[in-house]
Formats: structure tokens, C-alpha cells, sequence
């Protein structure tokens, strides 16, 4: 793996908040293909870990890059940047204005400049995907949490992106909703997507990903494969966190 | 510079006129205002009819109207009144209206919960009122009534430049621009004068409500 | 209570054409808020991007622009911008209005009149628009910003068309206001409602050429505010019908708390 060009790397990454210290020298490197899930405590720094990746959050000492592109600062090139990193959000954030078909077709035709047929046309296909090709031209306010976090994801998929990020994407959902949510990153991750999730979903963790990356106050203390996280994790903190997993 | 020194005198005195203009008309707001806040919320229909009524109509009114009512078509009527009382009259009926809506909806914006809450723990529904109610829609109401009395500010000058004979700060504006034909520094000054009113009744209510604030 | 209700001192209402001479300057005073409110409009959006704009000095000047603006009298506007209008700027406007207006928009001082609503209520505007557009749940912004939309295309696609729109209602209260306040340019001798109300009473100075029945000033203007209660209630009507429709619509996606109604100014 380590042979690949890498999709995503970290470099020394540093990330400040008035004096408390976000992410404290934060390095990793993510190959292509790989599906990572990032794990830790709230407040940990899981989030804006994230966030960084695509320059949502700006980042105050070190270097991230994506496909060996430089995440800078100036909007214009971070927007180029941004049509390879599809993302989902915690709060869904379509956009309530739009039919959900209308949320899906936004950036391959203002972004791609993809003609009217071809952007329905695939949006359709990827609301077939995420399984609910018949809500197509109903408002999200009219979907369920589930269902709006889908049509999300198939949104971030309309790019065509390089890379996937994830941020708690079923914190807000009723457990009713978690499943059909995780059914599609699983679909995806199988599909040899490369992903890096935010969640506290362990049982995802243990079953689908390649690695779980482990945060505690800004730094990683824990990278391994999920059966060793699990078992035989090296850190005091990793340890007491699946121990709190386990038991409860 | 030299027409703000030269007539230091003229615009402090406008600065207290409007002052006391804008106070005396705020307490005939909040008095009104309360009293129709409560028409508004009642149980009795007609009540609530008349309160509607009287929010809709000074609300709508131009205030400029209000005083050629209060001033001279009450005293053509026979009324003696003087050009003081009108104008903190039709300065307080204009605003009360807008009090009246605050205070409701600031009573409104207390959730029901609160008052079960209240009345599960054994008060009366006079005692939810006082101790729970309306201690919590006080706080929601600082920041609008902020707005209101900028507002009101601002207002104060239509009755010293219609026919009420009070020397207000616009007043002694125009009254050194005839003397000096400074025009723009006259008005400039005037200006400062309203924003040092504004800027200040701002930062009082931002105070209040930092204090009084309730996370929700 | 007598004098007020003295059909005597109503008579002035049926007589001859005094109805329609208020009724046609009313006409005037709506007229004059629809070209100031349209124009205050196109300037308060400006101004809004303008203090949300991402250059220091952009959003920093526009940011005081607006708080100057809405904090100070509009009568203050209004008379300053009449008494230091230069000649010039009068005699061109008096001598070269196009002829279809009518004569109280041709008046040499309009531009003025017009000018302070304007400079007033684009800042007040622009606060509102602000309020509107920052109200929008951050997630918005940042979803579209993922996507890879330009700060353009973010603006046009994402927040305008959700922020606009949920700032029609507490438009159109300013609109209500504006309306309100189109009376203040009777100071500076517009022929618009409340000056012609004072003609008919004989208290505008002008040599009343009256019919001989007494107009007196308080019944005059009681019915002057009467028909700015009737239009205001109308629109607020309006205002309220349009937020009930709006908040159906997106409901269960509004994050952040709605703009509130502008306060009376």
C-alpha cells in the first residue's frame, strides 16, 4: 500500500484555537483506495482533522495535500481543489430551496458545466444507488434524516470525487436511520472509494475499514488495523476507550 | 470645527431637550404598551379586539400625523394643551404600539412547559405569571426594546421639525445653519449628537442584556 | 368630543373635490415609497455584500456606511440634503423632469426627498439582508464551498436565494415604514398627502381659496391617518400571509432563527 501515491497526506499539521491547541503535530498518510475511520473522544480534534483535508478549516503550521495537490488557502484554487473531495456532514446541509434532484444536478452543472440531460441523468443513477431514485423531486424538509443524509452522499458522489469525507454523518440520525446510512458507506468502501470517516459507529469501524486512527487532544496516540485496535491497542487511552466501547 | 465650539451652548441644550423628549415619551410607551400587551393576551375576545385595533392603528400611522393631531388639531378643538405634552404624547401612542407587540410576543416565547412546570410545582396561575412567566419574557424583551428606543431617538426629531415648538437637537441645527450657513457642519454635529444618543442607548441595552441573558 | 363628532365639521369630506384632491396626493406619497423602496433595495443589497464581503477595508467601510446611516434621523437626511442641495442640481431637475411625472415629482426639492429615503432605508436594508444572510445555518455556506462552488456561485445559488427570501416578510415592514415616512418630505414643501391635508385646513401657509366649509386641521388629518392605516394594514396583511407560506415550505430544514420584523423607525 505504502507503494501507491498517497490520496491524502498530513504533514505535521498544527491547528489552533485562541491558546488551546486543536491538532498538535498531526501526520498520516492515506492511500488510495483505503477506507479510515477516525476515532476519539468529542473534543478529541476528529472533526477538524477532517475539515482541514479540504480546507474548510484553515490550518496553522504543516502541510496537507490531496492527489499530491497542496490544500492552500486562496478560495479560488481551494474551490478546484474541492470538486475531487466529496464531503458529508453531520447535519446533512442540502440545500431546502432545491428539489433533491436540484441538490444533486447544483455542482455538476455549475461546477463541471455538465449539460442539463447528463447532470439528471446521473443524478438519477446515483439516487438509484443510494435507494430512493423516487424522492427525485421532492423538497428535503419532505424526507426523512435518513434519507436526506443519502441524498447527501449521492450529492458528494455527482463530482465524480477522489476521496470521501465523512464527519458524523449518523450522529444525527434516529437509530431507525443509522443502518441505511451505513449500508451505503459500506457499499462505497467496497467499491474501493477512498474514505475517511468521522464516527463513533464502532461496529462499522471493526467491520469495514482498513484503519482506525485514533485521536486524543490533538494527537494521534493509536493507527492499526481495527482487529488490533480492538484487541491489543498499544496506548493507555485506546485501551480505556474500547474498554468503555466494550461495556457499554 | 469652529460651529460645533461657537454654539457648544445651543446643541447641549438640544441634546437635553431630545433626552428628556425621548424619556418621557418611553415611559408613556411602556405604561401604554404594557396595559395593551395585557388587552392582547387576555381571555375575553372583545378584549383582545380592542387591543388588536389600537396596535394596528399606531402602528400605522405616520407620526408626523399623529402630532398635526396632538398639537394644533387638539388646540383648534379647544384643547389646551402645550407643545411639550402633545409631542410626548404622539411620541409615546406611536411607540406603545410597538411595545405592545414586544411585550406580547415576549410572553408568547415562554413555553408552555415553563408554565406546567410552574403549575405542577403547586402555583396559582397569578404566581406562574409573576415568578415564572414574565421574569423570563422580560429577558427576551431587552434587546427589542433596545430597537425601540433607537428608534424612538431617531423619531424624536419629526416632532422638533414639524410645528411643535421644541428646541431639539435637529431644531438648533437648522437654528445655527440660518445664523452661520454652515449647512454641513451644522447638520454634521447634529448628527453626532443623535449617534452619541444611539451609539449609548445601544450599549446600554447590549449591557442589560449580557446580564440578564438566558442561555436556552 | 362634541367638536370631534359635529357632522358640521365633517362636511368639509363631501365637498366639492377635497376627496379626491387628498386621495390624489395620497397617490403621490405611494408612489414615492414604491421609486425610494425599489432603489433602497438595489443599494441595501450592495451594501450587505459589502459587509460580508472577505476584504478588510470592503467590509469595514460598508459596515460603518450602514451603522452611520441607520442610526441617525431621517428628517435630519431629508432637510440636509434639501438645504445643501446647490442650485444648479434644483434648476435641472425643476427644468428637465420628464413631463409625464406628476408636478410633485417635478418639484425642485424631490430629489432630495427621495434621496434621503433612500440613503436611509438601504442601511437599514442592508442590516436586514446581513441578518438574513448570516441567519443562514453555516452549514449551508460550508456545504456548498465543499462542492467546489466559487464564492460567486455560493452567494448565487445557496444563500441569496434562501436568504432573500426569507427576508420578504421583514421587507416588507420597512416597506410599511417607508410608507409612513414618505410623509416627512412635506417639510421640505412636497405636495404629498399631509401637506395637502394642511392646505385644505388653511394651516400651509398657501392663501386656502376654500369653498367656505371649514376643514378643520384635527378631522382633516384623523382622516389622513385613517388612509395610512387602511394601506399599512393591507400590506402587513400581505407581509404576513407570504411569512406563513414561507415558514410551511422549509420548515423542518431552518436551523437558525428567523430575521425578526424591522423595528419602527
Amino acid at each position: 500500500m505504502e507503494d501507491d501515491a498517497p490520496a491524502v497526506t498530513l504533514d505535521k499539521v498544527r491547528k489552533v484555537f485562541g491558546d488551546h491547541v486543536v491538532l498538535d503535530d498531526v501526520s498520516l498518510r492515506i492511500a488510495t483506495g483505503e477506507a479510515i475511520v477516525v476515532a476519539g473522544i468529542s473534543g478529541s480534534g476528529k472533526s477538524t482533522m477532517l475539515r482541514c483535508i479540504n480546507g474548510l478549516e484553515t490550518i496553522d503550521g504543516g502541510e496537507v495535500t490531496v492527489d499530491g495537490r497542496q490544500v492552500g488557502r486562496s478560495e479560488r484554487a481551494l474551490a478546484v481543489l474541492r470538486r475531487d473531495i466529496g464531503m458529508v456532514f453531520q447535519q446533512f446541509n442540502l440545500f431546502p430551496h432545491m428539489t433533491v434532484e436540484r441538490n444533486v444536478m447544483l455542482a455538476p452543472l455549475k461546477v463541471r458545466g455538465m449539460d442539463e440531460r447528463d447532470a439528471r441523468t446521473r443524478a438519477h443513477q446515483l439516487l438509484e444507488r443510494v435507494g430512493i431514485p423516487e424522492k427525485a423531486k421532492d423538497y428535503p424538509a419532505d424526507l426523512s434524516g435518513g434519507q436526506q443524509q443519502r441524498v447527501a452522499i449521492a450529492r458528494a458522489l455527482a463530482m465524480q470525487p477522489k476521496v470521501m469525507l465523512f464527519d458524523e454523518p449518523t450522529s444525527a440520525l434516529d437509530p431507525e436511520m443509522i443502518r441505511e446510512v451505513l449500508d451505503v458507506m459500506r457499499d462505497l468502501a467496497t467499491s474501493g472509494m477512498t474514505m475517511v470517516v468521522v464516527t463513533h459507529e464502532m461496529g462499522f469501524a471493526r467491520e469495514v475499514c482498513d484503519r482506525i486512527v485514533f485521536l486524543d487532544e490533538g494527537r494521534i496516540v493509536e493507527e492499526a488495523p481495527p482487529e488490533e485496535f480492538f484487541s491489543a491497542a498499544k496506548s493507555a487511552r485506546a485501551r480505556e476507550f474500547v474498554d468503555k466501547i466494550i461495556h457499554h | 470645527m469652529d460651529v460645533l465650539t461657537d454654539n457648544l451652548d445651543d446643541f447641549a441644550a438640544g441634546l437635553w431637550v431630545t433626552t428628556r423628549l425621548v424619556g418621557a415619551a418611553f415611559l408613556v410607551a411602556v405604561v401604554l404598551g404594557t396595559l395593551v400587551a395585557a388587552l392582547r393576551v387576555s381571555e375575553s375576545r372583545p378584549l383582545r379586539s380592542v387591543g388588536g385595533l389600537y396596535v394596528e392603528t399606531f402602528r400605522n400611522v405616520p407620526l408626523l400625523v399623529l402630532l398635526f393631531i396632538t398639537f394644533p388639531g387638539l388646540r383648534r378643538g379647544g384643547v389646551d394643551i402645550n407643545a411639550w405634552t402633545a409631542g410626548i404624547i404622539a411620541l409615546g401612542l406611536y411607540t406603545s404600539a410597538y411595545v405592545a407587540e414586544v411585550l406580547r410576543s415576549g410572553v408568547a416565547a415562554v413555553s408552555q412547559g415553563q408554565r406546567e412546570a410552574g403549575l405542577s410545582l403547586g402555583f396559582g396561575q397569578v404566581a406562574v405569571l409573576r415568578r415564572i412567566v414574565l421574569p423570563q419574557a422580560f429577558r427576551t424583551v431587552i434587546g427589542p426594546l433596545g430597537s425601540i428606543t433607537i428608534a424612538m431617538i431617531k423619531n424624536s426629531a419629526i416632532v422638533g421639525a414639524s410645528i411643535v415648538a421644541l428646541d431639539d437637537i435637529l431644531k438648533e441645527a437648522r437654528v445655527v445653519n440660518s445664523a452661520t450657513f454652515q449647512t454641513t457642519e451644522a447638520f454634521f454635529w447634529a448628527a453626532v449628537c443623535y449617534l452619541l444618543l444611539t451609539l449609548t442607548a445601544t450599549a446600554a441595552f447590549r449591557g442589560l442584556e449580557a446580564r440578564y441573558a438566558i442561555r436556552r | 368630543m362634541g367638536y370631534l363628532f359635529d357632522p358640521d365639521n365633517w362636511e368639509w369630506v363631501v365637498t366639492e373635490n377635497n376627496l379626491g384632491f387628498l386621495l390624489e396626493a395620497f397617490l403621490i406619497n405611494l408612489q414615492i415609497a414604491v421609486i425610494a423602496m425599489v432603489l433602497a433595495l438595489a443599494v441595501g443589497l450592495v451594501l450587505a455584500l459589502g459587509a460580508i464581503a472577505r476584504p478588510a477595508p470592503v467590509r469595514l467601510a460598508a459596515k460603518a456606511w450602514v451603522d452611520v446611516f441607520r442610526n441617525i434621523p431621517l428628517i435630519l437626511l431629508i432637510l440636509y440634503l434639501a438645504l445643501s442641495q446647490p442650485q444648479s442640481v434644483r434648476d435641472f431637475w425643476s427644468d428637465s423632469a420628464p413631463g409625464f411625472l406628476p408636478d410633485a415629482l417635478r418639484s425642485e426639492f424631490i430629489l432630495a426627498g427621495i434621496g434621503g429615503l433612500v440613503l436611509y432605508n438601504s442601511a437599514v436594508l442592508a442590516e436586514v439582508f446581513r441578518a438574513g444572510i448570516l441567519s443562514l445555518a453555516r452549514g449551508q455556506r460550508e456545504a456548498a464551498a465543499a462542492l467546489g462552488l466559487s464564492y460567486l456561485q455560493q452567494m448565487r445559488h445557496v444563500v441569496l436565494p434562501q436568504g432573500l427570501r426569507r427576508m420578504v416578510p421583514a421587507t416588507v415592514s420597512q416597506l410599511i415604514t417607508l410608507n409612513k415616512d414618505t410623509t416627512l418630505v412635506s417639510i421640505i414643501a412636497i405636495q404629498e398627502v399631509v401637506r395637502s391635508g394642511r392646505v385644505l385646513a388653511g394651516t400651509a401657509g398657501n392663501p386656502f381659496t376654500g369653498s367656505g366649509v371649514a376643514a378643520p386641521i384635527l378631522h382633516v388629518m384623523i382622516f389622513v391617518g385613517l388612509l395610512f392605516v387602511i394601506a399599512n394594514y393591507a400590506l402587513s396583511r400581505l407581509s404576513r400571509r407570504l411569512e406563513t407560506r414561507e415558514s410551511r415550505r422549509i420548515a423542518t430544514v431552518r436551523t437558525a432563527p428567523r430575521v425578526s420584523e424591522a423595528p419602527p423607525a
